[in-house]
């Protein structure tokens, strides 16, 4: 694996691999690459059969991938404790995660995608906030498990929180949100010594009010009924899209 | 443009690609769709599309696709 230090290079690098039946999961966008780039957070693996991207995170690594041609061997291990999310909808059987398999990937989680439709006029703006974001990300990593929640880097927190897209009941809730041509909420976290008090329900209400005039997405564990239960109390549905999340990370690591 | 909607629609069955003007901003595709695309365009009109161009203003509708390919012949 190479660290990424030339975003020209690497895009050509990537366009050399839409090929008709290439299989790939979440295309980064040029703005991400760049950031990965100037962080010094972002490995390369190219072979004949495709090309492997990984993300650097404290306690794994996340891997987008473009596979052209299964049957050419990637040459190159990759490092244990890579993370994979494989996309999955009826449109697009995916032979993608067969492959990882033979790689020694195992599924730990299974995502299903909800959507909301367009509300009509915001009835509320979004505020920055100058809440702490230690306590957050304290509460933040108490409730995901790091490989699979896509939690913010302390520095993309303190950017959503000064942009108003992290919506706080003090340090015991928060609704943290992408805010684009599509809303999405990346993470909803309540501590369970408030649990039951509706606090979930009402920080999703208050994110609806927020970006009422665009469509808005959400991914949640399939089998996570409370949470279920709360997005579609407001107004989501599942809209076909599921993910399977993949890990070579061996069990004992934690 | 008659090639690329066959193609968008083998891409995507059951939209309406003729005349539908915001793909990604109803989610009727998405960016996983965007690189079946792309490498379908890119192997039918002999167009070379970079990470660049994947925006939504260039997927949000058959035309701007076009228009997108057109520039980059």
């Amino acid at each position: 694996m190479q660290t990424v230090r030339d975003y020209a290079a690497l895009s050509a690098q990537i366009s050399r691999q839409f090929r008709p039946g290439v299989l790939a999961n979440r295309t980064l966008g040029a703005e991400e690459l760049r950031q990965e780039i100037a962080r010094g957070t972002l490995l390369a693996h190219a072979w004949e059969g495709g090309l492997f991207l990984l993300r650097r995170r404290p306690t794994h690594f996340i891997l987008h991938y473009y596979l052209t041609d299964l049957s050419a061997q990637p040459g190159q291990a990759l490092p244990p404790d890579t993370v994979v999310e494989l996309p999955l909808h009826p449109r697009r059987p995916d032979k993608a995660a067969d492959y990882f398999a033979s790689l020694g990937f195992s599924g730990i989680l299974r995502r299903v995608r909800l959507a909301r439709p367009v509300l009509g006029v915001p009835e509320e703006e979004a505020h920055g906030t100058d809440v702490s974001p230690e306590p957050l990300l304290q509460l933040l990593h108490a409730q995901f498990d790091a490989r699979t929640g896509c939690l913010p880097l302390p520095d993309e927190l303190v950017d959503d929180l000064s942009a108003g897209r992290v919506l706080t009941h003090g340090t015991d809730a928060l609704l943290r949100f992408s805010f684009d041509r599509t809303a999405e909420i990346r993470q909803l976290a309540v501590s369970p010594a408030l649990r039951g008090q509706g606090l979930a329900r009402s920080l999703v209400a208050r994110f609806n009010r927020i970006t009422a005039d665009r469509r808005a997405l959400v991914w949640t564990g399939a089998e996570n009924q409370a949470a279920l239960h709360v997005y579609q109390a407001e107004g989501f549905a599942p809209d076909g899209w599921q993910s399977l999340v993949m890990t070579n990370q061996q069990e004992n690591h934690g | 443009m008659e090639k690329l909607i066959q193609i968008l629609t083998e891409c995507c069955p059951g939209i309406d690609f003729a005349n539908e003007t915001a793909l990604i901003d109803d989610g009727l595709i998405e960016s996983l769709d965007i690189v079946t695309i792309v490498s379908e365009l890119m192997d039918a009109f002999g167009v070379d599309i970079t990470v660049d161009d994947l925006t939504p203003e260039n997927f949000n509708s058959a035309e701007s696709m076009w228009d997108m390919i057109q520039r980059l012949k």
